[in-house]
Order: C-alpha cells, then sequence, then structure tokens
C-alpha cells in the first residue's frame, strides 16, 4: 500500500542504485518504485544509472589474434622451466649486495691502513696487550702504523698542497676520513635492506597473485 | 545482467599443463584468452595495455601452476589469480599512463560495424570515450569491483570471494565507484551539450 511517507522520502543513492539495477528485494523495490513514479528527480537519477550499467557491460574489442602466439613465444624463449626459477631479484640481490661489501670492505682497509701509529692506541679496549700476546700482530701493526704515517702525511700534504691549504688542514682531512668506514658500512646497509625490501614486495605480490 | 564466467579446462589438458606440457598449456590459453583479454581490457579500458596485461596474466599462470592444488576447482582459483594480476598491473600502470584518445588508441569499436552510420553512432562512440575517460580517473580498487560485476555480473559475495574482501567492502566500493561514474557522465555530458 502506497504510504505518504513513500511518497515523499527520497530513497538514499545506494537503494537507488539497487533498485535501477534490479538488485533490490521485492517489497522494497516496490516502495522505490512507487516513489519514483511521483518524482522527477529520482526517475532521471535512475535513468542515469541505467545507462552507465548498460555502458559498463557494453561491447569489448575483439580479442587480439596475436595473444596466444605472443604468450606461446615468450614461453619458449624461456627454456628453464619457469615454475623453478627463483625469483628474478634474487641474482641482482647478492651482485648488489657482494658490490657493497666489497666496497664497504675496500674503504674500511684504505682508511685503516692511512691511520698514524699512535691512532692504534686509541683502541686500548682492542690492542692493549694484544702486542705482547701476539708478536706478529704487534710487528703488523708497527709496520703498518709506519708505513701508513709516512703514507698518509705524502698524500695529505700533496692534496694540502694542491688544494693550497696549510698543513693544517691535513690532518683534518685525516680526522674526516676517520667517517669513511662508517658512511660506506652504513651506505652497504642501507643498500642491502632496500633490496631486501624490494624483494620482499615482489615476492608478496608474487604470493598475493596466486594465493 | 550478461554473464561471462571463466571457463572449465578439461582435466585431461589440465593434468597434462601440470606435468609441463606445453601444448597443454597453449590449449589452456586457448581457453581462457578471451575471458582474460575482457577482464583486463574492463580493468584497463586500453586494448594495447590490457594485451599486454593478458600475457602477464598466462605467464604468472605458467609460473605458478606448481602452486595450484589439483583437488580443488581451477577456475575459481585462476580467475582469482587473473584478477590480482590485472589489479597489481593496474596499480603499478595508474598514473604513468591516461587513457589515450580514441583516435590515438585506435581500437574503437567501430559503432558503424553495429550500426551503420547516423548522429546515434557518433554519440554512443562519443559517450564510450566519456565512459573509459571517467572509469580511467577511479582508483585501482574500485575499478577492479566494477570491473568483476559488469564483465561477468559477478555478486557481492563471488567479487568477495576473488579480492579476498569483506562484502560490506565490495557493496561500499562499487556503490562509491558508481556515484562518482554518474557523476562523472553527467558533468561531461553537460559540460559538451
Amino acid at each position: 500500500m502506497e504510504t505518504m511517507e513513500d511518497r515523499l522520502e527520497h530513497p538514499d543513492d545506494d537503494r537507488l542504485q539497487a533498485w535501477a539495477e534490479g538488485d533490490l528485494a521485492a517489497e522494497d523495490a516496490e516502495r522505490v518504485s512507487r516513489h519514483a513514479d511521483g518524482c522527477p528527480s529520482c526517475q532521471k537519477s535512475a535513468e542515469a544509472y541505467r545507462a552507465l550499467f548498460a555502458d559498463l557491460a557494453g561491447p569489448v574489442p575483439s580479442t587480439p589474434p596475436e595473444l596466444h602466439a605472443g604468450v606461446m613465444e615468450i614461453l619458449r624463449r624461456e627454456a628453464a622451466p619457469l615454475a623453478a626459477r627463483p625469483l628474478p631479484a634474487l641474482g641482482a640481490f647478492w651482485r648488489a649486495a657482494g658490490v657493497a661489501a666489497a666496497a664497504s670492505a675496500a674503504l674500511v682497509a684504505l682508511v685503516a691502513l692511512d691511520l698514524p701509529g699512535e691512532a692504534w692506541a686509541a683502541f686500548p679496549g682492542l690492542f692493549a696487550g694484544a702486542d705482547q700476546a701476539v708478536p706478529w700482530l704487534a710487528s703488523l701493526l708497527e709496520r703498518a702504523g709506519d708505513g701508513a704515517s709516512s703514507a698518509s702525511e705524502t698524500i695529505g700534504a700533496g692534496l694540502a698542497a694542491s688544494a693550497g691549504i696549510g698543513q693544517g688542514w691535513t690532518e683534518k682531512a685525516r680526522a674526516l676520513a676517520w667517517f669513511l668506514p662508517f658512511l660506506a658500512a652504513a651506505a652497504g646497509l642501507l643498500n642491502l635492506a632496500g633490496i631486501l625490501r624490494l624483494r620482499r614486495s615482489a615476492a608478496g605480490r608474487e604470493k598475493e597473485e596466486i594465493r | 545482467m550478461r554473464k561471462m564466467m571463466a571457463p572449465q579446462p578439461d582435466p585431461m589438458v589440465l593434468s597434462d599443463a601440470l606435468r609441463g606440457e606445453p601444448n597443454a598449456f597453449g590449449r589452456i590459453v586457448l581457453l581462457y584468452q578471451d575471458w582474460v583479454f575482457r577482464l583486463a581490457y574492463r580493468m584497463v579500458w586500453d586494448a594495447h595495455e590490457a594485451s599486454d596485461l593478458s600475457q602477464e596474466v598466462f605467464l604468472r599462470l605458467y609460473r605458478s601452476l606448481d602452486k595450484y592444488d589439483p583437488s580443488r576447482p581451477f577456475g575459481p582459483w585462476f580467475q582469482r589469480l587473473a584478477t590480482n594480476v590485472c589489479l597489481n598491473g593496474l596499480k603499478r600502470r595508474k598514473g604513468a599512463s591516461r587513457v589515450q584518445s580514441l583516435d590515438a588508441a585506435g581500437e574503437v569499436i567501430e559503432p558503424e560495424a553495429r550500426e551503420p552510420g547516423g548522429l546515434e553512432a557518433a554519440g554512443e562512440a562519443d559517450r564510450a570515450a566519456r565512459l573509459r575517460e571517467a572509469v580511467s580517473d577511479l582508483p585501482p580498487d574500485y575499478r577492479a569491483v566494477i570491473s568483476m560485476r559488469y564483465l561477468e555480473g559477478s555478486s557481492y559475495e563471488d567479487i568477495a570471494t576473488a579480492l579476498d574482501l569483506p562484502v560490506g567492502t565490495v557493496k561500499n566500493r562499487l556503490f562509491r565507484a558508481r556515484e562518482r561514474l554518474k557523476q562523472a557522465m553527467a558533468m561531461e555530458g553537460a559540460g559538451l551539450a
């Protein structure tokens, strides 16, 4: 039975969409229909939805005839059984990890060799007593310290001279060089973290797709 | 509403494909290519991109065959895989490319081919272009539900299962997507009139 409420109250847009699509329960559909009969605004809105639904379900272009051949050609090119392959980023991951580790190690070695002999004494916890306990280590440290000191002084002086700055800057440059291994290590770690994140998101996407 | 459900493969063909038989996999591709292309097209509304996306779906299927559990029906499993590949592809492409113009795309379903000549046909093409533009502005998640609803006439429950979403979320996305499309179509229609 038609009530005054049916005639006056507009159905909300959710119900109107469902009504236009024929997706409302019979009783509710009847109620909306009664309202729409006397409501040009709702009629117009429902018509717009019906036109939209018809367009959305409209024709789609034909499947390209080369689709099947294209897929099979790609599969033929990939000789190894694809299902058995590791994640594609795995090779790149190890290569990048290796490069990052090697770069960090090289920088650490370069800067360590460039330390003045007395700088080694700055690590009392690490090296105190080492010269007694391990004679060859003491000898190695001594030689490394001497060689590196003279080398760093020569290089530092050369750099300072070529840059037109005073000798005092050589020491500052050397002090700055202390940070290089830490920077290199941090960069390496960031690099690895980034690659791991990429791999995880690729793996996650793949898992999600084959769920 | 027109229904276009994913077809079911012949069990023997499926079994051969699972054993890595290329010809059997080729038959699976033949069986599903129309369905996959339509699904992809409804997501991206561009034939070239839909073709690329379809290839991606089949390659992913090939790579994932060993993860399929033969004790369960293949159709729903593949439907979910295809939908997820398309959705991910759409998210990757979103922002990278806007819908091409109909002329440039060269993929228009020529109205003349269906209804020869006349202003009605031209108006239809124009309306199709506006719809594509409006759909391309929808977020990928909205496009996915619209695509499934109007490509296959899927129920809310089917869409929810395929996209692993609560039914309420599907209804909400569908409602908002349709509302936005209707507004966009009305606005552009008014602008062109």
